[in-house]
Formats: C-alpha cells, structure tokens, sequence
C-alpha cells in the first residue's frame, strides 16, 4: 500500500510523451494533400470495439495509421530498426535459455523440445510501453507473446488498433495482443507485471527518464527482462540524428527529438543498477526464477545490465545492423544503442 | 476461426520455380506452419505419375549448375529424382564457327575453390526435375498447403470485402479469382507464372527486354555411342549457337537457335535430312553450311552425300581436324519443337505483397543454360528472406521485408542477362574485325587459367 503511494506520488511528474503532437501536425498536413486514398476503410463501425469513435475520427485515424506504417513515412527509422530490435530480443533471451538448459533448471518459458522457432515467445506475457502504431508489438504477438501495447497517445492506441485488423493471425492465437492507452506509472500502480518490459525508442522522449525506468523496472517480475533501445549524447549522434536526420535530410519531423534528454550507455546502466529492488515493485506476483542462489547484496539491488549493443544505419540500404566486434566500443554506442537489463 | 479462403503465402504457377519455393517453404522449420496455396493452370498428373520411357528422353531438358544441385538436396528433392536418367559434364567446347577458335572449359579449372565439385553442371530432363518435386510434395500431404492443380487464375484484385464479421480488414490483400469460382485472400502474392505473368500485369510492373529475331529449336538427338558422353558442345554460327548436350552415352539434346525462317525448316525437315544438317552445323565451314540452308527445300538433294563429300575435302584442306561432337545418327520421334527467344527483365522484383521469381522476373537468352538456375536461385534467396520475416515476426507481405529479396537478386540476375546478351551480340557479328578480336579473344582466354577459372566459377554459379 506505501509503495503504490509512493508510486502515485511520482506519477505526478507526469512522464509525458510529446513525441506524438508532433508527428500528428505533420500526418494531418498530409491527409489533405491525399485524402482521396481515405475511403477503403469507412465501413467498419459495426465492431463494438469502436463504437466510442465516431466516423470521421474513423477516416482521419485510418489516415494516420496508413502514414505511420507507411515504410517513407514520419517513423520510417523505426519500421526499419525493428527487425533489428526483435532479432536481438530473441538473441538475448536464447543466451538466457541456453544458461538454464545448462543448469537443468525448469524455466518459465519453453526451451528443449517444447521450443519453437516459430513462436519462441509463446506463454511470455511482453509490455510493449510507448508502443506507437505498434510496429514492435505486432512482432512479439506473431512470435508467440501476449503482448500489451502501450501508449500515452489515445491517437497512437487507435492508430495501433486500426492497423491490426489488418493481419488476422494477430488473433489466431497462441500470441495475444491487447492495446491500451495508459502509462508505466498506471499500470505499476494497477499491480501489473511482465516477464519482459520493452521501452523503445521512448525513453528520449519523455519529461522524467529516472521515474519513467523505474516504473518499467517494476514493472518486469524477478528474473525477467528489460529492453531499452535510445540514442547516447554525444556529438556524433547530434550530428546524425537532430542536424541530419531531422534538419537536412528530415527523415523525421523536425523537433522529433531533444538532444538535452539523450543519455549515454553509462548513465542508463548506473540509473538502473541504483534501482533498489524493494522500491519499485508488484514482488509478490508471479515469478519466471525462484531467487534461490541469488545472494542478498544482489537481491538488494533490482538486477543488472546483461548486454549493451551499439548498432547503426547504412544510409544507403537504409538497413539498420549490430557494429562488428572490433569496431571500438566508444564508436559503437556514439549513437543508437539496445540495452538488456535482467531482474535479480 | 480464420476464414479458409485465406493465406500466408499464394504462389501462382506450378513450374519449375514455383513448385520448388512451395517444397523449399513447406520444408524450411522456419516457414512450414505458413498457409501456402500453389496455383498451377496444368494437370499435373501426367508429371506426377511420371514413367519415363526406356530409350527415350524429354526434349525439355535443363542444365543445373552445381548451386541449383546442392538446393536441391537441401530441400530434400534430389533423393527423388530418378539418376539413370541423368548426366554430369566435365567439360564445355565453345567454338567460333567462322574462325574456329576455339575455348574449352573443365571443372578441374574451378578445382581450386571447391575439390568437391564433380562436374560443370548436370543435363537433367525438366520432367525428371519437376516429378522429383511433385514426389517430395506429396510427402507433405499433412502440412499447411494447399495444390490447386487444373485451376487457373482469372484475376487478382484489391476487394474491400469484410472478412470475419468485418472484424478484420483485408482490402490491401490480393485477391485471386480461380476458375472453379473460389476467391482466396493472400497475404503474400508471388508470381511464378513464367513470362506472361498475370502476376507482374497486375503489380503493373513493366517488364524491360526485347525479342531476339531467332528461335530455339530444341531435339532429343541419338549418337553415335559415346565411351564417355560427358562434354557440352557449343559452336557459335552466324545465325546462333547450336548446342549438343549429353543425356547418356547414346543420347544428346540439342538446343539450336537460329532465325526464325530456318527454324520452322528445321523442324519439318525430313528426320534423316535434319540428322546430316546438324553434323553439318557442328563441322563445316560457314560457307558449305549456307549452301545446305539453300537447299532445304530441295527434295531431290541428299543431305548425307552433300555432308560427307564435303566434309571430306575439308579434312584433306586440313580444316576440321579439331575434335567434334559425337556423329547424330538418329532423332527422336516428334522430338523437334521450336521457341521464341527473349531477354526480359522486370523493372522491379517486388512490390507491396508481391513478388517476382524466374521467368515472370525475368528471361534469358538459352545459350548459356542459366534461366532456370537463375530462377531457382531466386527461390533459395526469397526462401531466406521470408525465413528472415518470420523469425522476426514481420508480416510476410511487408515490402521493406520483400525488397531484401529484390536487392539481393536483381543485381545479379541482370548481370547474367547482359554477360548473356552480349555474348549473343558478340558471336552474332560476322564482321571480320569482330570475328578476328573475339577470336582472339577465345584463344587468350583459353590459356588465361584464372579468367577461365572465373568464368567456370560464374557460370557453375559458385560465388
Ligand atoms: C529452348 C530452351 C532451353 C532452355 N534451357 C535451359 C537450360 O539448359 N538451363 C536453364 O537453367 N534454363 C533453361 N531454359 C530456361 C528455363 O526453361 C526457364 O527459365 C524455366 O523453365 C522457367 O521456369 P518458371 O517456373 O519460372 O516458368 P514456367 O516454366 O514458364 O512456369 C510457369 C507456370 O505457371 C503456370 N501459369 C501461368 N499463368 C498461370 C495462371 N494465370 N494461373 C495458373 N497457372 C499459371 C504455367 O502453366 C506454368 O506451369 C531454357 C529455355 C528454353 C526456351
């Protein structure tokens, strides 16, 4: 009961996303310029999971879904990291496989004969926090997960739900997928849990990052992860991703990011690890890893990095990649990075 | 709970290409759970139960690079495929018909990047290729997919039909109209459907190319009986290559382009006439052998006595002592056919939920034995990038993911089409400075080992 106080205390800095507005005066400028591609989905009000929206909201978020998911659009880079994003989830979560095979110990998701390819993610439940369109959540959802999106933006949500429809097997199982508008801070205090927290590409843009990780990390149940991709501060990566991205090249809409609130890899891994593990959490919920074996200074402390990745984009396949091991680490993480974090 | 008019993945045409992406798909762990409907306008039975007949071959036959070959045994069809009736060549002769020069290929010249290599490529009937296929299919009666034989596609069109109770919206699926009046939705749309791909119309994807003004005369050839028949011959006339190549060792193939006027004599010529004009093709001069072309229609002149006259008093001038392709003894029945040469590529590979693969993407030149080796490599890279796609759980039709696919081909495919044309171009000259510079050409080439090397390696499609 303190705790959830505690909680609701912080949620008054309000970790606000303002990313969105921005995007949403540039996708209404475009719906003018091609209002004419608008009529395909006009149709569909019966289903009672709209029935608040009225019909005009229908046509303009169908709009905008279409420009968010368009691969040219306003969030281009992030169609276009996501594979990248959902092969180093994969690659993270089969070191840890791999290490409980070793210990012959009985984990929370499949891993010997049970694992499938396929669905590797089946029977996880996944948070997808700040999840846009849902570009990522869609992803976890087809590899087996029950996966919640969220998003501060009531747009993004509907932008989401909108898309959706267009893929049934999103709803053929074993995967899951549910949407909701609400923060880390809400859903902390809802006392809900996950054996993954995915905050991508959000943490540069909300108002308090220290609070914000702190709610995810609570959010992950002992023994479960957190994956957190953003850009360091550094020159290099003003250059790249504020003069060039946005004001030359305007790859994304100008005011997309805030160079002020960039953090470097060392900064993000000491917020985390001064996380204290009695501070944030719903603990009592369900477990993936019974903590037997984990010492108590450990325990005192909400977990550690597991893995740091720099990765990049070749500007002219516009493909995104992992740096190479003998690319210095100080190159590597100048710019865009992913980060694992594991829960004691 | 999915309505079962809806896949994953619909691939239009039974061919070769589009039979071998559905057995690599159902195969792969990666891709087999997909919902994969194979569309083919053909009765395939007659394949399916194939019986080859004894002493008798296809005049449809394919050479496989040693590429082609490997995928198939990794997608588990090569073990299907019937061996008597196939051949592995060691060698290639190519020769100028106007100055003889002449270049000569082993696979030992390519020993150095791979020792386990036994041959350039291997001479396999189509039937044998696509029966092999058809087998290792019908052993996935379980699996997700569905063959649609005898079915043709009528239309593809975007619907806004409500699927589920319009719970879902599918107006960006392609839908296929087949003629037994089914619809189906199809997440993504791939076009194997040969070189008039309703596919690529639809897409309105230009295809870019031009008609040669020649034809291919194809013709299951009986030889002369061979020790060894294991080298695939070449001679570069004026009009167009004439290819032999070997099925066993009583049996050849022959691919011989030409113009189209000659084409349709060849043909209908009388077989044993036909027989002296194609040893003809391979050992006289270009003048002795335009002089036979005249007499096509010359019911009265023989075409053996003309041959061996002729042939004769080039041995005593010295000329023709060169090695040459086993002697043609006999044709087989209704074994002669003829077809259009084209050079086709499409401008694009993939769009929004479509993609492009062999002959609908693109078409070459027969001479180097590559069209159906280029598609089947296109069905080894698509093959990994839908892989790719579900293990990053993308949806398949995305063309962010589908353009992995059309970079990492059409480079490549297109080089071929130009190193091909060019050739074509090359040896269709009979300009003198042209012929004494690709002479040459030839000549240095042939004692250039490591361009040979290059080359061999190119063409086995080894990279
Ligand atoms: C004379 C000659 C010799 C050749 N020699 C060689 C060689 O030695 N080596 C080599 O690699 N290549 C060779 N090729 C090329 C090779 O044959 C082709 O590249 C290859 O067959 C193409 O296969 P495909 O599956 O892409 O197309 P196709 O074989 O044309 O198959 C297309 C299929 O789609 C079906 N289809 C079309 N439209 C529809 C529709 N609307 N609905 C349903 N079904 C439809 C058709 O029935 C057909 O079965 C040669 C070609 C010629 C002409």
């Amino acid at each position: 009961m303190k705790f959830i106080f505690r909680m609701g205390r912080s949620n008054t800095f309000g970790t606000i996303i303002r990313f969105n507005s921005k995007i949403k005066r540039d996708t209404i400028f475009n719906l003018h310029q091609n209002s004419s591609s608008a009529e395909s989905s006009t149709h569909d009000l019966s289903s009672s999971q709209y029935s608040t929206i009225n019909e005009p909201e229908i046509i303009k978020f169908s709009q905008l879904a279409k420009e968010w998911w368009s691969p040219n659009g306003p969030v281009k880079l992030l169609h276009s990291m996501n594979p990248l994003r959902v092969s180093y989830i994969r690659q993270q979560l089969s070191k840890y496989d791999k290490e409980k095979l070793k210990k012959g110990q009985e984990s929370g998701y499949e891993t010997t004969s049970a694992y499938d390819d396929q669905i590797p993610f089946k029977n996880l439940r996944i948070l997808d926090i700040g999840c846009g369109g849902g570009v990522l959540s869609e992803s976890l959802v087809r590899l087996g997960a029950s996966v919640v999106g969220a998003d501060a933006s009531l747009e993004n949500i509907q932008i989401a739900k909108l898309h959706a429809r267009k893929d049934p097997s999103l709803y053929s199982g074993p995967g899951i997928l549910e949407y909701k508008c609400i923060t880390a801070e809400k859903l902390l205090e809802n006392g809900e849990s996950f054996d993954i927290v995915c905050a991508m590409e959000i943490i540069e843009h909300v108002n308090h990052p220290v609070e914000f990780l702190k709610a995810c990390a609570g959010l992950v149940k002992p023994g479960g992860h957190l994956f957190l991709s953003t850009i360091s501060r550094t020159p290099l990566s003003y250059v790249l991703t504020i003069l060039l991205a946005e004001r030359v090249f305007r790859i994304v809409p100008n005011g997309t990011h805030d160079f002020n609130n960039y953090l470097r890899p060392d900064e993000l891994q000491q917020i985390i690890e001064r996380i204290p593990n009695n501070n944030v959490d719903n603990s009592n919920t369900g477990t993936i890893d019974n903590a037997e074996g984990v010492d108590k200074k450990k325990s005192s402390e909400w977990g550690q990095i597991t893995d740091i990745t720099g990765i990049g984009v070749n500007p002219i396949t516009g493909k995104w990649f992992e740096f190479n091991h003998w690319v210095p680490r100080r190159i590597q993480l100048d710019v865009n990075y992913l980060l694992t974090a594991k829960r004691n | 709970m999915i309505d079962k008019n809806l896949y994953d993945i619909a691939i239009i045409g039974g061919g070769i290409t589009g039979s071998a992406l559905a057995c690599a798909l159902v195969n792969s762990q990666k891709t087999k759970s997909r919902r994969i409907a194979l569309i083919e306008f053909n009765n395939m039975s007659n394949i399916r139960e194939w019986k080859p007949p004894h002493l008798q071959f296809s005049n449809r036959v394919s050479s496989l690079t040693p590429r082609s070959i490997q995928f198939f045994k990794d997608i588990g069809v090569w073990e299907n495929i019937n061996h008597e009736r196939i051949r592995p060549y060691k060698d290639i002769q190519v020769w100028d018909g106007i100055s003889n020069a002449r270049i000569r290929f082993n696979s030992d010249d390519s020993i150095s990047i791979n020792k386990n290599i036994e041959a350039i490529a291997w001479i396999i009937e189509n039937n044998n290729i696509q029966h092999a296929i058809l087998t290792k299919l019908a052993q996935y009666k379980d699996s997700n997919i569905d063959f649609l034989e005898n079915t043709t596609v009528k239309r593809i069109m975007f619907d806004d039909v409500n699927y589920e109770n319009e719970q879902f919206d599918l107006s960006d699926w392609p839908s296929l109209e087949l003629s037994n009046g089914k619809v189906l939705k199809t997440r993504l749309l791939i076009g194997a459907d040969g070189i008039n791909s309703v596919v690529r119309s639809f897409a309105s994807i230009e295809s870019l190319g031009w008609d040669y003004n020649a034809r291919a005369v194809v013709a299951t050839l009986q030889v002369e009986p061979q020790v060894e028949n294991a080298t695939a011959w070449q001679r570069f006339l004026p009009t167009g290559p004439i290819a032999m190549l070997p099925l066993n060792n009583r049996f050849s193939s022959m691919v011989w382009s030409t113009t189209p006027t000659l084409a349709s004599k060849i043909c209908t010529l009388p077989s044993n006439n036909f027989i002296h004009l194609v040893n003809a093709a391979f050992r006289l001069r270009i003048a002795d052998l335009e002089y036979l072309y005249s007499q096509l229609e010359n019911c009265d002149i023989e075409f053996v006595k003309e041959f061996e006259w002729r042939q004769s008093i080039e041995k005593k001038a010295g000329i023709g002592n060169e090695i040459f392709p086993p002697l043609v003894l006999d044709v087989q029945e209704k074994s002669r056919a003829e077809f259009p040469l084209k050079m086709r590529n499409a401008e694009s590979y993939v769009k929004e939920r479509i993609a492009l693969i062999g002959d609908a993407a693109h078409t070459i030149h027969p001479l180097a034995g590559q069209g159906l080796n280029q598609g089947l490599a296109d069905v080894q890279s698509l093959v990994k990038v839908i892989e790719h796609g579900v293990v990053t759980g993308q949806d398949l039709g995305n063309i962010q993911l589908l353009k992995n696919y059309s970079s990492d081909r059409y480079l490549s495919n297109l080089m071929m089409l130009g190193a091909v044309d060019k050739l074509h171009k090359l040896f269709g000259n009979d300009f003198a400075p042209i012929v004494f510079m690709r002479s040459l050409g030839l000549q240095v080439i042939n004692h250039l080992e490591p361009v040979k090397s290059e080359i061999i390696k190119y063409a086995m499609g080894i990279e």
